[in-house]
């Protein structure tokens, strides 16, 4: 059987943000919510389809997510939602990535040594 | 002869490694339980895309394909370990937070708050006259009935203010950690009986003897016990009402046609 490998960073604070910028548009299930990165991200981030439930599980015990369960395409599933600490976290942790993607934006580019950036 | 297991058979393999795995690294079971339930949807929902796929032809589905694109069960074992750890210690353990918890916090919190009222009583009826020599003022003349009135206020405070405060801040912790209205409730029931059962009177001092406060077990409990009782609940049952009506005005229609759609859009 041939099995799907994680991205190792998609493990590494990712998937949080992911999960929470999705959620902040409307309530999803599990499946929704990684059709809705597959779509989002045109299918570039490649992960085990079951690894964002553990996720989902501890932002739920965070007291990020609320869950419930609902009648959704004739089955009932567990349906989440973005609590108010949830947007706060999603606040922080896009801050967060910003700066992050901006500072290797500028190694990338040598901006952070003048000789390089002059070179 | 082609001795592939059947795609049920493979299921049934990949599943009770998963619950192997979930079970070796200690994983507590109401998360096993959530965690199989929720990937058993999946798994039906990966089928139904397949068949779709597939356009009729259900013996082309190849499950194994399914199991495949939910991940490895090692893998994702090692992922519900790593995101329990994370939790913090209240999260993990809501039988130590919400029962035991109370159960010890309750009667110590009491008597910490009957301390600092004491403390702070005294302070204002003993020393003002103190502060106000050493301010060069006139010391203010304070009747018996006043320092006795103020002694009742911090009396009456302690029947409801304590208890009322503990039961905000365990429906608090619960909000936080997402534990829903079972932990907040149960919590705050405890409280209400260490409430319920506290008895305080009270006997005024005078000029010919000294004043006199006790503190014990209300049995059988009066019309002021149930009321000291009721304050926690009331916090409790305030905390379920607004839980309720946060969820209520969160819902949102639910179809995977409209969640892909709004995605695309946006």
């Amino acid at each position: 059987m041939t099995t799907r490998k994680t991205n190792p960073d998609f493990l590494n604070g990712v998937p949080e943000l992911l999960l929470l910028e999705l959620l902040a548009r409307r309530g999803m299930y599990g499946y929704e919510i990684v059709q809705a990165i597959g779509a989002a991200t045109a299918g570039r981030l490649e992960f085990g389809e079951g690894c964002i439930y553990p996720v989902l599980h501890r932002l739920e015990a965070e007291g990020c997510l609320a869950s419930k369960r609902e009648e959704c395409g004739g089955r009932t599933r567990i349906v989440y939602r973005l609590t108010v600490a949830g947007k706060k976290r999603l606040a922080a942790s896009r801050a967060s990535w910003r700066q992050v993607a901006a500072a290797i934006e500028t190694v990338l580019q040598g901006g952070a040594d003048g000789q390089v950036a002059v070179a | 002869m082609d001795k592939s297991p059947s795609p049920d058979a493979s299921l049934a393999t990949w599943r009770d490694d998963l619950i192997r795995e979930l079970k070796r690294r200690k994983i507590p079971r109401a998360w096993q339980v959530r965690l199989l339930e929720e990937l058993d949807d999946h798994l039906s929902d990966l089928k139904e895309e397949t068949m779709d796929t597939n356009a009729g032809n259900v013996n082309a589905c190849p499950l194994p394909s399914t199991e495949a694109r939910l991940g490895v069960p090692r893998e994702i074992a090692e992922a519900a370990s790593a995101e329990y750890r994370k939790l913090g210690f209240f999260a993990r353990r809501p039988v130590v937070t919400y029962v035991v918890g109370p159960l010890l916090i309750v009667p110590a919190a009491f008597v910490a708050f009957v301390a600092f009222v004491g403390v702070v009583v005294a302070l204002v009826g003993l020393g003002l006259d103190r502060i106000m020599w050493l301010m060069g003022a006139q010391p203010p003349d304070i009747t018996n009935e006043a320092a006795n009135g103020l002694v009742r206020a911090a009396v009456f405070g302690m029947r409801f203010l304590p208890f009322g405060f503990l039961a905000w801040i365990f429906c608090r912790l619960a909000r936080r950690h997402g534990r829903g209205w079972r932990c907040a409730l149960s919590a705050c029931t405890i409280v209400a009986v260490y409430a319920g059962l506290l008895s305080v009177t009270m006997q005024a001092f005078t000029e010919y003897q000294s004043g006199l406060l006790m503190m014990g077990v209300a049995v059988p409990p009066k019309a002021i016990n149930l009321l000291q009782a009721a304050v926690p609940l009331a916090v409790g049952l305030l905390f379920l009402w607004r839980t309720s009506a946060s969820r209520r005005g969160a819902e949102l229609p639910c179809t995977p046609a409209t969640a892909l759609s709004q995605v695309a859009a946006q």
